[in-house]
């Protein structure tokens, strides 16, 4: 008797095509309006128009140099929030865990701090906050190694501790920096995460950079599937737990320091999306990664369209928007779903 | 000899030591590992598992210390069944069954007729195969012990390892899941399984060896009439109404 088909694919998931037919409809559609509205907004033909015939109008200059950049880095940076998110629950074996929690936004925050006060203008900004998340993540890593292995304990207790320390630094540096009262409210700008404007051809070897991590992530998905089960169990199946767990973290790392590089430190994203898609899809950590990039890339580009337009002129920080939207929503699904367990 | 560990030193901290620990153990057998809290059963086992690592002394599988098998190749011989888990995300039970072929598959290998075949098998013996599309949080605590023997069978191992497996169960459960062990063994199989009930062990385990602090006191037939004496002392229970 054939109890087991192998279909591991489709296990638990309702009507599968309509759910990626579902997610790629949504992305496309956020894709379009995040490009045709903001402070004038650009009718879909005139979209089309601009990509497709090459006569430079107004229009054509807007969205080709500052609306698509901005719509693609959004989706780098949800998509790569996302996955990044999916791999730290795992790696942590903690669905509260998100790409920040081991010391990443701090070492960013840190980076950005330091650059806007001293550097001014010799090193940008967001290379010295991706450096200052690197750094601090390696930090983290090596600290929770000298205390007895990279457990996942251990690396929580280590990204606290390193985070709350360098939080502290950076409020040294901008209290040193005081006397320009201007350098913190952008350094603060800078803190609460919005797309910046990117040029073409960062944005290209960027793209491909998060594309290769990509693939690495999707490839290396089904080790996040053993490590869930600890340390032990994933040993004593065979596979090499403290090197696999770092080339996930590594991946993951460096995923969210992309995001960080191109937006600052949009918060939630890599808590709620991979959360939600873990509702729907269930656990299984290949089609995890690949819904929760899409689904991180339509969160940031629906919460960068309305960061953009709702109290147009200013321009909100999408972080706070992404918190603001997230947060409500987190709540009420944890609610929802997890109402009767215990833990 | 099949599996013996040799001399075996190992510490935690300053709390638990083992030291010179020698056992030997012959294919097919069904041996429990018996013992007060904390006197070194789970640590033998999985220096057996060859999951920790010993200071001194080599555990030999076949003639061969089991520290020089890859981790793939150790994953085909021997599973081990840990004394209950936790997972933190709410996996199917057909996903868990699944991973335990992973030894043998990989992970860029699609599941071929064979590793299905094994799959059924495992399923079918642990009668978890009703429960293949649950949600590991909804099962019950023995359908979560027998979908980790599942996963451990699924690995098709010569040598089952498995730490107070029926602990957590009712004494119903806990006789249908010694009843499959037995059939596992019955096919060949290796068990080493510690337990703590000894009514049980003595029962259906051919052999018992009694831990205490770090040493094996005593190894000897199930049925043994000095060992149980020395099971009494061992535990500091003389009375007979608690210990068969």
């Amino acid at each position: 008797m054939r109890l087991f088909v192998m279909k591991r694919d489709r296990n638990g998931v309702p009507h599968g095509w309509l759910l990626w037919t579902g997610l790629v409809l949504c992305l496309a559609a956020a894709f379009i309006l995040n490009i045709a509205l903001g402070p004038v907004s650009i009718p879909l033909p005139d979209i089309l128009h601009a990509f497709l015939s090459s006569a430079k109008t107004v229009d054509s200059t807007i969205v080709l140099s500052i609306r698509l950049p901005v719509a693609l880095a959004g989706i780098i940076v949800g998509a790569g929030l996302g996955v990044s998110g999916a791999m730290f629950q795992a790696i942590l074996r903690n669905p509260l865990a998100d790409p920040y929690i081991l010391g990443i936004s701090a070492g960013a925050a840190l980076g950005a701090a330091v650059a806007q006060a001293f550097l001014l203008t010799s090193v940008p900004v967001s290379l010295a906050a991706f450096f200052g998340a690197i750094g601090a993540m390696t930090l983290v890593y090596l600290l929770s190694l000298s205390s007895g292995g990279s457990s996942p304990l251990y690396l929580i207790l280590a990204g606290v501790a390193i985070s709350a320390l360098l939080g502290s630094i950076m409020s040294f540096v901008m209290l040193m920096s005081s006397s320009l009262q201007i350098r913190i409210y952008s350094i603060m700008l800078w803190i609460m995460g919005g797309i910046k404007e990117t040029g073409w051809h960062e944005l290209i070897f960027i793209g491909i950079v998060f594309m290769v991590l990509m693939a690495l992530a999707i490839v290396t998905a089904p080790y996040l599937d053993i490590l869930s089960f600890g340390d032990e169990k994933a040993s004593s199946l065979g596979v090499h737990v403290e090197r696999t767990r770092l080339l996930s973290m590594v991946i993951a790392s460096l995923l969210a320091g992309v995001a960080v590089y191109l937006s600052g430190i949009v918060g939630f994203v890599g808590l709620v999306v991979p959360h939600i898609t873990r509702l729907i899809v269930g656990p299984s950590h290949r089609r995890l990664i690949i819904v929760s990039s899409l689904g991180g890339a339509i969160f940031v580009l629906i919460a960068d369209l309305i960061a953009r337009t709702v109290l147009r002129p200013v321009v909100v920080p999408v972080g706070v928007i992404t918190s603001l939207i997230g947060a409500p929503f987190f709540l009420y699904l944890l609610l929802r779903t997890y109402r009767g367990y215990k833990f | 000899m099949y599996l013996s560990a040799r001399n075996i030193g190992f510490a935690h901290n300053s709390t638990f030591r083992m030291d010179g620990l020698n056992l030997e153990v012959e294919q097919g057998e069904m041996l429990g590992i018996i013992g007060p809290n904390g006197s070194g059963k789970t640590t033998l086992l999985k220096l057996l598992a060859g999951i920790l690592r010993p200071a001194a002394g080599t555990v030999v599988l076949r003639d061969q210390d089991i520290h020089t098998l890859t981790r793939r190749q150790l994953a085909r011989m021997r599973a081990y069944v840990s004394e209950g888990i936790e997972l933190p995300f709410d996996f199917a039970v057909e996903e868990i069954v699944a991973l335990g072929r992973y030894p043998h598959a990989g992970m860029f290998v699609r599941l071929d007729d064979h590793d299905t075949a094994v799959l059924n098998d495992a399923l079918e013996l642990t009668d978890t195969h009703r429960l293949v599309h649950r949600k590991f949080f909804t099962l019950s605590m023995g359908e979560k012990q027998r979908v980790m023997l599942a996963m451990a069978i699924a690995q098709g191992p010569e040598i089952l390892l498995l730490d107070e497996p029926i602990s957590h169960l009712d004494i119903g459960h806990q006789l249908t899941f010694i009843r499959t062990l037995r059939h596992l063994h019955s096919k060949g199989t290796t068990i080493i399984s510690a337990m703590h009930e000894l009514p049980l062990a003595m029962e259906f385990f051919g052999r018992l060896c009694l831990m205490d602090n770090g040493r094996i006191v005593q190894c000897a037939p199930s049925g043994d009439r000095e060992l149980l004496e020395t099971v009494k002392s061992v535990f500091g229970v003389p009375d007979d109404r608690f210990i068969k």
